[in-house]
């Protein structure tokens, strides 16, 4: 099989909160590839560092300290890079009792060699859109101004005429109603679903390898939202575009990823082809999963008015990681077999079938456990 | 069958368009009726959920009837009595039984004040209760909403989302109120942390007998809670009845895009609401909505399937004929001219 366009290998993003006065251990050892021409989509609650672990990807974490550690290597156009390359001697952490106490990191350092490996990447080979388009897009210039320069300054169409054809025969694509009039509009005079595809038609204007899609729905009215899904859906069957989709929606993540991770707490919990993983009757699934999506009012709990099955207790925060699994606190399924296990030591995430991974105590894998 | 605790008729509430660019181009403000010409009524102790896309009208009612704003004309009967135009000082009185749950869970906590603070400010707004029974009135509402005592010393700010929830819930539970109108309340939360603010509502109704104006775009989550569901389009009701009829057997196309768009979304089982095929076809095809779209005659007419499907009738678009919610049946009114 080939190899992944996009392998994150425990990839590790921390900040340090003044709020709390405490490191956050956002994303915690994340490892993921995404298969070209697939979808890969991330699933979790805020907090559980989807988000983080596609802007450390595009390398557009800004806060301090931010990426401390790992491996994220894309291999397009025929070259294999890791874009962390060479970059873990800038950053040290200090750790006690599952709390991150200090981490030196030579900002500077680390931001100029991060640049380089990122140049002619970010945009062009990894291209994102974002959960609110509108802040994305520049409000002072039209869209099709906007799109032009995304093509001349990402492709071979270097010439002003040629990129407007361009241009607009994106705008076509994202199906936005007359492209030749909407060239010219600004981004205010334009709904929030019209931004979004606009926000779409620029991301896949570079030719990008990877699209990352972040929220793309999140904020949008209901029956806009489903539209957005539908053309997205429409243009990975066109375009065959890899895509990480990154949603708290389940069911936006289940109509759009072939795969998908499920996230707790700064680490995957779950990963598996969709249809098994979300498949009504699975059998094997992680507690976390199996909440969340027992925590969407099903027609049969709106039909006998029953309560929904809330998960007890509040997201971790990843400050102080408990020694154990990191749903522990909160999991419904802890056996009195495992509960040794479970409170003391954090599970693999082990096969339970072929390409079907849980981090949990309730399916010890063969040899690992 | 239990009295009428708010009944609304006919309610309007105009925005007149602030000078901006648009005005500025089109040398006019413009009038925006945010709200035009609602009439619904709540009973005791029953939820009515309010549903539509942003823009419709759903807050604006919901901060109308509670005379968070004026109305522009209608009227507005809470518990028999005609609050339309009352004084704010006459309203005084009246503003602890009707209270408002806020979308945005830091609206009404001061960042300031600590938990313990925020609730007793809230316990003496409207009395002058010794020390001793705010501390068990505090203990009481920490108990109503399942808030563990360490959090009272707590800024809002070192709260989780959840929490921050359940401060503001008890807040508004401090003046033992009888209506709350409850603006998108899980919609700020996380899935896992909905479920349990859903149910906490839920229990609380039954508990306290209160009475809900359940705003929402969660569709699944308005079908649970509510005994009756109104679907409003652009200032509106179009279509309302009870939850499952709503739900199942829509009788307004608005009503049916609005659950289909849900549908393909969600899991299967709600997959197989959906059998109306022209509306599916009509849902990936329909332009970008503008609301400030001038329309004459049935508002929906220019998103309408049903309206293409029927060979673009003239009753739809004639102004002199803007459908009017007729009834249907068991309680079911609808404002089409072909349901």
């Amino acid at each position: 099989m080939d190899a992944p366009l996009l392998a994150i290998e425990n990839l590790r993003t921390y900040f340090y909160s003044r709020a709390k006065r405490a490191f956050i251990r956002s994303v915690d050892g994340v490892s993921l590839g995404v298969t070209r021409g697939e979808t890969l989509g991330i699933v979790g609650e805020s907090g559980s560092g989807k988000s983080v672990t596609a802007l450390s990807a595009a390398g557009l974490v800004t806060a301090g300290p931010g990426v401390i550690s790992g491996r994220i290597h894309l291999n397009s156009n025929g070259a294999s890079r890791n874009l962390l390359d060479g970059l873990e001697k800038y950053a040290r952490v200090t750790e006690q009792d599952g709390r991150v106490v200090a981490v030196e990191k030579d900002e500077r350092g680390w931001r100029r060699r991060s640049e380089t490996l990122m140049a002619g990447v970010r945009g062009k080979e990894i291209a994102m859109i974002f959960q609110n388009p509108r802040s994305a897009l520049n409000p002072y210039s039209t869209i099709g101004k906007q799109l032009v320069e995304t093509i001349r300054l990402h492709t071979n169409l270097k010439r002003e005429s040629e990129a407007r054809e361009r241009a607009i025969h994106w705008l076509d694509r994202v199906r936005i109603d007359s492209p030749r009039l909407r060239f010219d509009n600004f981004p205010f005079g334009m709904s929030g679903g019209m931004c979004q595809r606009a926000m779409i038609a620029m991301a896949l204007s570079a030719e990008p390898s990877l699209l990352i899609a972040d929220e793309p729905t999140t904020g949008l009215d209901a029956t806009i939202q489903s539209r957005i899904v539908d053309l997205l859906a429409e243009l990975k069957a066109e375009t065959g575009i890899t895509t990480l989709l990154i949603s708290h929606d389940i069911s936006v993540i289940q109509r759009l990823s072939d795969r998908i991770a499920v996230m707790y707490g700064g680490t995957v919990v779950e990963t598996g082809r969709a249809a098994e993983v979300l498949a009504p009757e699975a059998k094997v699934r992680h507690p976390y999963t199996a909440a969340l999506l027992a925590s969407i009012p099903s027609a049969e709990t709106i039909r006998r008015k029953s309560y929904l099955q809330a998960i007890e207790g509040e997201v971790l925060d990843t400050i102080e990681v408990p020694r154990g699994c990191r749903f522990y606190g909160r999991c419904n399924r802890v056996t009195e077999a495992i509960r040794e296990n479970c409170a003391g030591l954090e599970p693999p995430l082990g096969e339970v079938a072929p390409g079907h991974k849980v981090r949990c105590w309730l399916y010890p894998s063969p040899g690992k456990a | 069958m239990s009295r009428t605790i708010l009944e609304v008729t006919d309610l309007r509430k105009d925005y007149r368009q602030r000078r901006g660019l648009v005005s500025m181009l089109t040398g006019q403000g413009r009038v925006i009726p945010a709200v035009d010409g609602v009439s619904f009524y709540l009973r005791e102790n029953e939820t009515v959920g309010l549903v539509g896309e942003s823009g419709c009208g759903k807050t604006t009612i919901g901060r109308t009837v509670l005379r968070l704003t004026d109305a522009s004309s209608g009227r507005i009967v809470f518990d028999g009595r005609d609050i339309t135009t009352l004084s704010r000082a006459e309203l005084r009185p009246l503003r602890r039984e009707m209270q408002m749950i806020f979308q945005d869970l830091d609206a009404g906590l001061n960042p300031e004040m600590r938990v313990r603070d925020i609730l007793r400010e809230a316990l003496t707004v409207h009395e002058r209760p010794s020390d001793a029974e705010i501390a068990g009135r505090v203990r009481e509402l920490l108990e109503q909403v399942s808030l563990k005592d360490s959090k009272l010393a707590n800024f809002p700010s070192e709260l989780s989302g959840g929490e921050k929830r359940r401060v503001g819930i008890a807040r508004v539970l401090a003046v033992r109120p009888r209506l709350i109108v409850a603006d998108e309340p899980t919609s700020a939360l996380d899935i896992s942390i909905q479920a349990q603010v859903v149910n906490l509502l839920r229990d609380l109704q039954k508990n306290l007998g209160l009475t809900y104006l359940f705003i929402s775009h969660d569709l699944p989550v308005v079908e649970l809670v509510s005994q009756k569901v109104a679907v409003m389009y652009l200032g509106r009701i179009v279509e309302m009845g009870l939850a499952e009829r709503i739900a199942h057997q829509p009788r307004h196309p608005y009503t049916g895009i609005l659950w289909s768009s849900l549908a393909d979304k969600q899991t299967t089982e709600v997959t197989r609401r959906v059998t109306n095929v022209a509306v599916e076809r009509e849902r990936r095809t329909w332009g970008v909505f503008d609301f400030e779209q001038p329309t004459s005659g049935c508002r929906f007419a220019p998103r309408c399937p049903l309206y293409k499907e029927k060979g673009r009738p003239a009753i739809c678009t004639d102004p002199a004929s803007e459908p009017q919610l007729r009834d249907v049946g068991h309680g079911h009114v609808v404002a089409c001219h072909f349901a």
